[in-house]
């Protein structure tokens, strides 16, 4: 590369561009420049917490956590048998380390048996990652929004990382609720059976132990994790009795859900209403517009039908 | 969009370069979201963009002793970028797209859009179209070159051409653009 002593002109124009117009162009074709930045921020950028998720993901896909050791003195000792062999478990490894998901396509939910017994049940459009060494080596998950974990008891922690959160286990049965678009970035772990270690990844002596019938949540911006409170399990895991209970929560995180469990789409036409809280139980839910009348209702709103789902106004 | 020095760049590509977990996680908070929304002039789909990047990480990574620190990371990981958004869009279409763009939006709107945006009349806006209707190779350029503070050289490494091409198609993406401006005040008094 050429020599990068000259300023770096990433806000400036380039002084080879500006030579090339005639004087009296210039202070237009700096004008031009000028708005041109404003012009590209209307480019959609990837929100933070999108950025951790993929992070974690390529951490989960490169399989980070347990790095062999150096190698490369042994390969000078050994020669080729060790090359060789060496080279059979980088495939076998690469091979090992493509990522498993499990998906529950909006709409519907999805129950999936782990290979070392452990199920999760997930909510509809949540999801799991995993790599072929789940149950060796490691019970390492991470989770895209809600799910129910029933985990089978073992010497090996289970551990599931979501939205900057993890939550580690040896044996236990909790909801873990960590949707992406969640403005906070909240993450919420409540445990029915057994005991829970909860902290903001790579911050474990942050952590809270959660014990049987007990809730903590932790938000982008938090150091630890809320101290532990009493959960109701009931309401927090009604959702795999595809029951709709919605306690103290913002209405866009109630449309969000209605959206997810019944795939449509609501336009909250309304965005002053959009943090105001609700709560409500609704055991037997016929369809998404039962749902909304009622909310609609309560929240003193109106809706009508579109195309693919629900304006609310 | 915070900007990120040389000295930076080439302090994480050494370390990178030495298997340091650590600066790479920091390369990628940096650039995955400008990466995104660079795969997305191209492939036009959030989730492919995603992937595309992801991918380009990953083979930064599994190749990382051979990283150069001398030369530009940031246009080596926008080059990978381009590459495999090029090649996603080839392997989908078909057909030999010869290093076209994907079809912008600003492309595809009807003329009574365009009129319509001639009605909003703010010259940001307006510069937004306008930069969509540049021929690619141009917008290409001026788009890194702007929006992504990229300099000539570094856009030339991308694009694989000379810095001098560069160099014109960011000025002939400038007469153009100052033309539609001339045009644009012109219709306004008028």
């Amino acid at each position: 590369m050429s020599d990068k002593t000259s300023e770096s002109s990433q806000n400036n124009i380039s002084r080879d561009v500006l030579l090339s117009f005639e004087e009296q162009e210039r202070d237009q074709i700096n004008e031009l420049w000028i708005a041109g930045e404003v012009a590209g921020r209307t480019e959609e950028l990837i929100s933070q917490a999108e950025t951790e998720q993929a992070l974690e993901d390529l951490h989960i896909r490169l399989d980070f956590r347990d790095r062999p050791a150096r190698i490369l003195g042994y390969i000078q000792n050994y020669g080729r048998y060790v090359a060789a062999a060496v080279a059979i478990i980088v495939i076998g490894t690469a091979f090992l380390l493509i990522p498993q998901s499990v998906e529950a396509p909006l709409g519907e939910m999805a129950v999936v048996t782990l290979s070392d017994g452990s199920t999760v049940e997930l909510n509809s459009g949540a999801s799991i990652q995993f790599n072929r060494l789940f149950g060796i080596t490691n019970r390492n998950i991470s989770l895209n929004g809600e799910a129910y974990f029933d985990v089978e008891s073992s010497d090996t922690p289970f551990r599931i990382t979501a939205n900057g959160t993890v939550t580690e286990v040896l044996g236990t049965k909790f909801n873990i609720r960590s949707w992406p678009n969640h403005p906070q970035n909240e993450t919420h772990v409540a445990v029915e059976e057994g005991t829970v270690k909860f902290y903001p990844k790579q911050q474990d002596r942050n952590a809270v132990i959660l014990q049987e019938e007990m809730e903590s949540r932790w938000q982008a911006g938090l150091e630890v994790p809320e101290n532990p409170s009493a959960a109701e399990l009931d309401r927090v895991t009604g959702w795999r009795e595809r029951k709709f209970i919605f306690y103290d929560e913002s209405l866009q995180q109630i449309f969000n859900e209605v959206e997810r469990r019944f795939n449509l789409h609501i336009e909250l036409e309304n965005r002053d209403v959009a943090d105001e809280t609700l709560t409500g139980y609704y055991g037997k839910v016929s369809g998404p517009q039962s749902l909304l009348d009622d909310i609609c209702t309560v929240a003193g709103l109106n809706y009508s039908k579109t195309a693919n789902g629900y304006r609310v106004y | 969009m915070k900007k990120h020095t040389e000295q930076q760049l080439t302090e994480w590509a050494e370390k990178i370069s030495r298997s340091d977990q650590r600066a790479f996680d920091e390369l990628f908070r940096a650039f995955y979201p400008i990466l995104v929304r660079f795969a997305m002039r191209y492939v036009s789909n959030s989730t492919t963009s995603k992937d595309i990047v992801q991918e380009c990480f990953i083979t930064l990574w599994k190749t990382r002793t051979r990283i150069d620190a001398s030369r530009s990371l940031k246009s080596y990981l926008y080059m990978m970028v381009r590459n495999k958004a090029l090649n996603t869009i080839r392997d989908n279409s078909g057909v030999d797209i010869d290093h076209e763009l994907a079809s912008d939006q600003q492309m595809n709107q009807q003329p009574d859009e365009i009129e319509q945006e001639y009605e909003s009349s703010k010259l940001e806006r307006k510069l937004q179209l306008w930069i969509g209707l540049l021929p690619d190779r141009q917008k290409e350029a001026f788009r890194l070159s702007r929006f992504d503070g990229l300099d000539h050289d570094e856009i030339a490494e991308v694009m694989s051409v000379s810095p001098k091409t560069v160099n014109n198609h960011i000025v002939a993406a400038l007469s153009t653009l100052r033309n539609r401006y001339e045009q644009y005040k012109n219709e306004i008094k008028g």
